[in-house]
């Protein structure tokens, strides 16, 4: 096989004969052609793409889809292809062809990686995929992160896919997506590629507004269209950060309502002290450890005493306590 | 009345036909000799729900007797774990062993009766130490016991020493074999309790709540020392009501005086366990509270929950009984003192408080 594809001598194939979509064999996902034309500008084409003569006349890309779209918006018309006959390659081999020219030249995205794996699992058993190509694309061979990435790109809608494609939404943030239902899914997803949270934030995101709608009956579709959800999102006066950031603390109240009242109530607490400047309190994460810690930032030692004579005299400090105290 | 748990499959290692609770097993039940080797068994996918219908017949190689693990930051009841099997037929929504081994089937370590000698020696050559043993951390203590027969092993073998109780924890019923023996000294037979919401939802498989009662009543009558563990307490909608309920049961069948402890613990959890919680029981409403991260890395409820639970569960105990060994299982000083009204102050003390109890109890 090897050796029939070195013989072959490019020739010209117009671009009107070659298909805009990128047929069985590619495994090109999300990407950007402004670096391929830049370097085909400077440099030509290197490497010629393989085609291959399907039925009725039809020409299947073996490899260069990418080449031959940047070709298309440099508004070429023809490009040098190396053509193979169809009875020479099983479609097998030609997506061999494709995967390792890929495998040697760059990293895949989650959403190739699925549809390499989607197109292996036509042509070979689940144990050659396991054993022999997952280590390739860096995935652990097991069979539920085989069923997952298939699922990337089985299960996915375009938007999704980019937004995974392109590093917008994260692997684990696509894996909870999966476990939703459709409808909460897209739901889902149209909202935080409209909001771009950070993977840390859609984490959180999905595990709480999962909790809700367990406790409370509600789909996560439901939560997403509440009203105060859209007054949020529709705020003229919020930025992107500032309404992630009131979302998550709306979510987090209806999730964690004991805690987040424990929280606001200290913070009052210690706000009413009128604590001198550069002195703080603060409790431990969740109140769980049972001491709280006062932080003195001082110049001097006339300063240091200065702030714990200041302190002395807060006579409010005396009745510091946990914050759920005065309301059990 | 007995839970009888099915078993679909039996899978046999390397080497466990040649001991005696194999034999034993293998009369009670019908083995049809399924071999797998170890590294067939790992490769299988985890599959918890047919591993509850797969008893895996192991020589133990490890430690039989080990420390509870106990957890940083909290005060452990010094407690120590024989390892007779791992995994459970039961099928606690809550159950942390869903995510705490790597094989999910009923491993039965076969080898016990020809490794006991070793647990037996180290408890008589420590005469002035109380070694409180159970089973019932790994897998509960009688599940399994009308096909393994643990009682007639460990039964006779701690009842014999006065510097050792045996604690079989369960949920079940399963106290035939058990009963049939002469033995009562050294032997505590406990029972898991929840509120009768909890143990209706959660509990899948076990016994009800007025079954377990009724069999801790039979056991007390039958001259054997209970033991209850309110484990994990769990706050649901109309708790309060829900939980007294269970307490008026336990006042109905149960005499106080003859009960040598009881523990709380709240619902905890390793992150990791929530996952295959909504999987595996996605109606649960077991992760419905307000968890968060422990000083430990587990799970837990915020403070003033937990040690809201703890009051109100000791109050009403307190008024049944003034002298039940109540003790919280993995807190924190500041918890308990303020939910008690008096600490332990660390393992040492709360060790100290349960020999006490044995003493007390066994002489």
């Amino acid at each position: 096989m090897h050796h029939k594809i070195d013989l072959m001598k490019p020739i010209q194939i117009s671009l009107d004969r070659l298909s805009t979509e990128p047929g069985p064999f590619s495994m090109s996902y999300g990407f950007e052609l402004a670096p391929l034309i830049n370097s085909l500008q400077n440099v030509g084409l290197v490497n010629s793409p393989i085609v291959m003569e399907g039925e009725g006349g039809a020409i299947l890309i073996i490899t260069g889809y990418r080449r031959i779209a940047a070709f298309r918006a440099m508004g070429k018309e023809s490009i040098g292809c190396r053509m193979c006959i169809q009875d020479t390659f099983a479609p097998s081999d030609a997506l061999l062809i494709n995967f390792f020219e890929n495998l040697a030249t760059r990293e895949f995205n989650p959403v190739e990686k699925g549809m390499i794996l989607n197109r292996l699992a036509r042509f070979l058993s689940p144990q050659e995929i396991l054993t022999q190509y997952m280590p390739l694309l860096g995935l652990a061979s097991n069979k539920s992160i085989l069923t997952l990435y298939i699922s990337f790109d089985n299960d996915f809608d375009e938007s999704m896919k980019q937004g995974l494609a392109k590093g917008r939404l994260s692997e684990q943030t696509a894996k909870a997506l999966l476990d939703m239902n459709p409808g909460d899914r897209k739901a889902m997803g149209i909202f935080f590629l409209a909001l771009r949270f950070n993977m840390n934030q859609q984490k959180q995101v999905i595990e709480i507004l999962t909790d809700i709608s367990h406790i409370t009956g509600a789909t996560i579709a439901d939560l997403l269209g509440e009203k105060e959800v859209g007054r949020i999102i529709s705020a003229p006066s919020l930025n992107h950060p500032q309404k992630t950031k009131a979302l998550l603390g709306l979510w987090r109240h209806q999730r964690y309502p004991r805690l987040t009242l424990a929280e606001k109530t200290f913070k009052q607490q210690v706000s009413r002290l009128c604590l001198p400047k550069n002195v703080q309190i603060q409790a431990s994460p969740y109140f769980e450890a049972d001491l709280y810690r006062m932080e003195i930032f001082f110049k001097t030692g006339k300063d240091l005493k200065d702030k714990i004579e200041h302190l002395l005299k807060i006579e409010e400090l005396e009745h510091l306590e946990d914050p759920w105290e005065g309301a059990e | 009345m007995m839970c009888v748990f099915p078993v679909d499959k039996v899978l046999i290692d390397k080497g466990a036909e040649q001991y005696r609770l194999f034999s034993g097993i293998s009369e009670r039940i019908k083995i049809s000799r399924s071999r797998q080797d170890r590294e067939e068994i790992q490769a299988q996918e985890m599959d918890l729900g047919r591993g509850k219908k797969t008893l895996h017949l192991v020589p133990y190689a490890g430690d039989l007797l080990k420390p509870c693990p106990g957890t940083k930051a909290h005060i452990c009841c010094g407690y120590q774990i024989l390892n007779v099997a791992t995994n459970c037929p039961l099928d606690c929504s809550y159950c942390i062993l869903q995510s705490y081994f790597t094989e999910p089937n009923l491993r039965v370590f076969v080898n016990l009766e020809e490794r006991l000698g070793e647990v037996l020696n180290r408890i008589d050559c420590h005469p002035d130490m109380i070694f409180r043993i159970g089973t019932g951390e790994f897998t509960d203590s009688l599940a399994l016991d009308p096909i393994v027969g643990w009682s007639e092993l460990l039964i006779p073998a701690f009842s014999k020493r006065k510097n050792a109780i045996l604690e079989l924890k369960t949920k079940t019923c399963n106290i035939k074999r058990l009963s049939l023996l002469r033995e009562r000294k050294q032997i505590i037979i406990s029972w898991s309790l929840n509120s009768p919401f909890i143990t209706a939802r959660e509990e899948h498989r076990a016994a009800t709540l007025r079954q377990r009662l009724e069999t801790a009543a039979r056991c007390q009558s039958e001259g054997f020392i209970v033991g209850f563990h309110f484990d994990p307490l769990i706050p649901h909608s109309n708790w309060r009501d829900e939980y007294l309920r269970t307490l008026d049961l336990l006042d109905r069948h149960i005499d106080p005086r003859r009960v040598i402890w009881i523990s709380m613990g709240s619902f905890r959890f390793m992150p990791q366990l929530k996952a295959v919680i909504r999987k595996r029981h996605p109606h649960t409403t077991v992760l419905d509270g307000e968890f968060i991260p422990g000083l430990d890395g587990k799970m837990r409820y915020f403070k003033p929950i937990r040690m809201e639970l703890y009051r109100f569960m000791r109050e009403h105990l307190e008024a049944w009984h003034n002298d039940l060994g109540l003790y919280l299982c993995m807190e924190s000083d500041d918890v308990w003192s303020r939910s008690f009204g008096w600490s332990p102050g660390d393992t040492k003390g709360l060790s100290r408080f349960l020999d006490d109890r044995v003493k007390k109890f066994f002489g």
